[in-house]
């Protein structure tokens, strides 16, 4: 009888050890870097910034223009306004996850400072992540900590993060950016 | 408890009380463009989603330009990104549609 308490015991030990509440943890999806702001001499493509060109309103006439979703967990945006890189607590399905996002100006190197970036979410065309009352904060400046995001499904998951979103993207020179990294959820 | 109704008035509408009713499959009957959503995006999204207006990149006017967005348009209304705060909200009956329809994959119907 001894021996059968004790063998059950090990065996509870080494389930608990071995399969771990937590699980398996994703995160950004390693692929290729990002070098669509390399010009062909090697140099860097860079668009400035102004925030007097953020205007709320504008009609612009342009096309829908996200840039492609990029590998790995920094980048540019499509326009090459901005530097984005970004860490995050551990990505598990149905957890809350926060990202810690750093996001400086390609042209000159300065921090980009109350981008009010906000994180668009999905898996596929008709599954967003679900609302999960996400907010963010900024300290220090270009530092943003934003979450909660809960990914309800494994996948390779779209996170875009918009920056300066309530201006519109009519001058060249308009703040308003945004870049999209894949993010795997075992 | 004050406090908390004040914030809860000041801040309707938000990203923050958005409701979780994304469909888990498409409804039957799938809603249609024509008769169910198409008058949901003309009422709340052709002020700015048209020729002309502040979003006009992201033309919502026909068919093939709402569907070309329809990741957008699913992310930003079941976020209640949008409409933006200010602007009168869908119905929660005019939401369903628009979410089941976006769910269904966007059909031309």
């Amino acid at each position: 009888m001894i021996r059968f308490v004790f063998a059950c015991g090990v065996a509870i030990l080494v389930v608990a050890a071995c399969s771990g509440s937590d699980g398996p943890t994703g995160g950004p999806v390693a692929g290729a870097a990002d070098t669509h702001c390399t010009l062909p001499d090697g140099g860097t493509q860079a668009q400035p910034i102004s925030l007097a060109s953020c205007t709320p309103t504008g009609g612009d006439a342009g096309v829908i223009d996200s840039g492609a979703t990029e590998f790995n967990a920094e980048g540019d945006d499509d326009d090459c306004k901005y530097h984005v890189r970004f860490t995050s607590s551990p990505v598990r399905q149905n957890t809350d996850v926060n990202f810690n996002v750093v996001a400086t100006q390609k042209a000159g190197g300065a921090v980009a400072g109350g981008a009010k970036i906000d994180a668009e979410v999905f898996l596929n065309d008709t599954h967003p992540a679900p609302n999960s009352s996400q907010h963010v904060t900024e300290s220090p400046a270009g530092t943003y900590n934003l979450g909660p995001v809960r990914f309800d499904a494994a996948g390779r998951w779209t996170v875009r993060f918009h920056l300066h979103e309530d201006c519109a993207d009519v001058a060249p020179d308009s703040p308003h950016g945004h870049i999209a990294f894949f993010i795997n959820v075992p | 408890m004050l406090l908390g109704a004040v914030l809860l008035i000041s801040c309707g509408g938000s990203v923050a009380d958005c409701p979780n009713d994304l469909p888990a499959a498409c409804p039957s009957p799938v809603p249609s463009h024509a008769t169910d959503v198409k008058p949901i995006i003309t009422a709340h999204c052709l002020k700015c989603h048209a020729p002309g207006g502040q979003e006009s990149s992201k033309d919502l006017t026909t068919y093939a330009n709402a569907s070309t967005q329809k990741q957008a348009v699913l992310t930003q209304s079941y976020s209640c990104r949008m409409p933006p705060q200010g602007e009168p909200r869908p119905t929660a009956g005019e939401r369903a549609l628009l979410l089941g329809w976006l769910v269904c994959g966007s059909p031309n119907n």
